[in-house]
């Protein structure tokens, strides 16, 4: 990876973007649950940097608040679903016969549910009374481990390249173990091919707590997430509102960086 | 005689796993808790017997495998179980739910093939020019914007301008015209979630193929142009180019219950979440299993089309996973 403002600018932009998450409630002036119905929907003025809700609620709070929540999702179910990934991708890449085909059968059956439909139904069968925590924690093991079989199936067969060049052979015949060969052959191939698949994962799954919180079956209010402050949009009364919108550029340049960054791990033609 | 051995053997492999997809989709649902009913306890009238007598009525009290078979059976009579929401056999809730989901998806994706083949071609026929440059900003730029963000921009903006429709007609007594009016939305929506995918896909299948050996010696023998890459590299490209035709396909399947939903689209995905809220069990199994099912054919399709395209692939007897 060589050091381009096309790989600077979109590292920068997701750590500026976690920063801020981070430090969230020292940047928040006021509390994301705090109403003040006195003034719904208010333009955005040196007392509420980005204006308020429709229940009058700082919308600068809920977008960093919101923020913590949708993007914390979308890392704890990435790092899942490559951890799984690489796990089972590089078991199934150094054995050979049955526990492969297992593996690679087991990921092509997970590739043909389609997991969002599932997801939602997991979800809706949950009982109703989860805190947002317990939710927030459900939703991205679920989205995370559902998601393995992407990145498990190309490290398996990255791993099953590597396993059939002659230096790993050689190892092999010289009385090199598994887990030797694991970790001085394999991994130095695999983390890079993790790392982008992590990238290439990530924002599908901040988008997938977005969009379940969205139609009101992710995390519930009065919790903030990026979800549930862009929802009050579904009602054509609420398009004068433009403020909830605010997570949209975060969102659209959070693909963007994450795309421009992958795409640099696999070497663009 | 050889082909359809292979069309067989990747039925029987299609079959096989929908099967599994039900059996997965039923056990994860049935390890949840709650049902249908245990909502309706909330009404004062709604006492604990009668919540029982329902149940038993409606089989929820017996165990997993009974239920399962109960819905099998069901489904081998074309029923597909019932929805307790709308008190029907599942399959005529679903079917006009379906229909529309299919008029919508499949208008949006040959629209964004029509629209995405243009710009695939141009950018790698000319390849590294100011051209290729501006459609790879532009599919950049596009694929920042995924369906739900791309469609809360869509209803901000047709709220402002008032694109959308206050007026109720129902979609039955629709002329064709309106139908069309309707789906513009959703399903530039959907178009424009699979639009920038299909052009990268199609540029960088073109570009390999007209990387090969051949085309550099058909070049040399003096094919320019128009055969050139309509004549050479375009059969070449084949093959990728019918896989993602399947993988689009199916892509759309999870963006309408986005775009349905956001734009009232009476399809399968509105459907979807009022079941999931009401906990109608069978109807989100059977929705699961419907795009699974869809997932499966447009595969299908694609590997039979595969295998008549590609010349390489019959030679080695079927397309290998």
């Amino acid at each position: 990876m060589k050091w381009r403002l096309r790989t600077i600018l979109p590292a920068a932009y997701l750590g500026v973007l976690v920063l801020s998450m981070t430090l969230a409630p020292v940047l928040a002036v006021h509390s994301p649950e705090e109403q003040n119905r006195d003034c719904p929907c208010a333009a955005p003025s040196s007392h509420f940097i980005l204006g308020t809700d429709e229940l009058g609620r700082d919308v600068w709070s809920r977008l960093l608040y919101g923020g913590r929540i949708s993007l914390g999702a979308g890392f704890v179910a990435a790092s899942l679903s490559v951890g799984i990934g690489l796990l089972a991708g590089a078991a199934a890449g150094l054995s050979r016969g049955i526990f492969r085909r297992g593996v690679l059968a087991l990921a092509e059956l997970f590739l043909s549910v389609p997991w969002l439909y599932l997801l939602l139904a997991i979800r809706a069968f949950l009982p109703l009374t989860l805190s947002p925590a317990q939710v927030l924690f459900l939703l991205s093991a679920v989205i995370g481990a559902a998601g393995w079989a992407r990145p498990g199936r190309l490290i398996a067969q990255k791993a099953g390249e590597v396993r059939e060049r002659e230096y790993v052979e050689v190892a092999e015949s010289l009385g090199a173990g598994r887990w030797h060969l694991m970790r001085r052959h394999l991994m130095p191939e695999l983390l890079p091919l993790a790392v982008t698949q992590f990238l290439l994962l990530l924002p599908g799954y901040v988008l997938a707590e977005v969009t379940l919180t969205f139609f009101g079956l992710g995390v519930g209010e009065p919790a903030a997430s990026w979800g549930n402050l862009l929802a009050p949009l579904r009602h054509p009364a609420a398009a004068s509102c433009l403020q909830l919108a605010s997570p949209l550029p975060l969102l659209a340049s959070l693909v963007l960086a994450c795309e421009l960054l992958s795409g640099d791990g696999r070497g663009n033609d | 005689m050889r082909f359809l051995v292979f069309a067989l053997r990747r039925l029987a492999a299609t079959a096989l796993t929908l099967v599994a997809v039900s059996v997965l989709s039923f056990s994860l649902l049935s390890l949840a808790p709650g049902d249908f009913f245990d909502d309706m306890r909330i009404s004062p009238q709604m006492t604990e017997e009668m919540a029982a007598s329902l149940k038993a009525q409606y089989g929820l009290d017996r165990g997993f495998v009974e239920r399962y078979t109960a819905w099998c059976r069901s489904a081998l009579r074309g029923d597909f179980g019932v929805s307790m929401a709308y008190g029907l056999p599942a399959a005529e809730v679903l079917k006009p739910r379906l229909k529309n989901t299919l008029a919508l998806g499949g208008l949006s994706i040959v629209a964004a093939w029509l629209i995405a083949i243009p710009f695939g071609f141009v950018a790698a026929v000319r390849r590294g020019s100011w051209v290729d440059r501006c459609v790879q900003i532009l599919t950049a730029t596009a694929l920042a914007f995924p369906e739900i963000l791309f469609g809360t921009l869509l209803l901000l903006a047709a709220a402002r301008f008032g694109w959308l429709n206050s007026d109720v007609v129902f979609l039955r007594d629709a002329s064709m015209l309106e139908l069309l009016r309707r789906m513009v939305l959703p399903g530039l929506v959907l178009a424009f979630a699979a639009f920038p995918v299909i052009v990268r896909h199609l540029r960088s299948a073109l570009i390999e193929a007209a990387r090969s050996p051949f085309v550099r010696e058909a070049r040399s023998a003096g094919i320019r142009g128009r055969s050139l890459w309509l004549g050479q590299i375009l059969p070449a490209a084949a093959n990728p180019i019918i896989t993602l035709m399947g993988l689009s396909a199916a892509g759309l399947i999870g963006g309408s219950v986005i775009a349905e939903t956001l734009f009232s689209w009476p399809g399968a995905g509105p459907l979807f979440i009022e079941a999931i809220t009401a906990r109608d069990a069978h109807i989100v199994l059977d929705l699961a299993l419907a795009s699974a099912v869809l997932l499966a054919a447009a595969n299908f399709l694609s590997e039979i089309c595969l295998y008549i395209a590609d010349p390489r692939l019959r030679a080695e007897g079927g397309p290998r996973r």
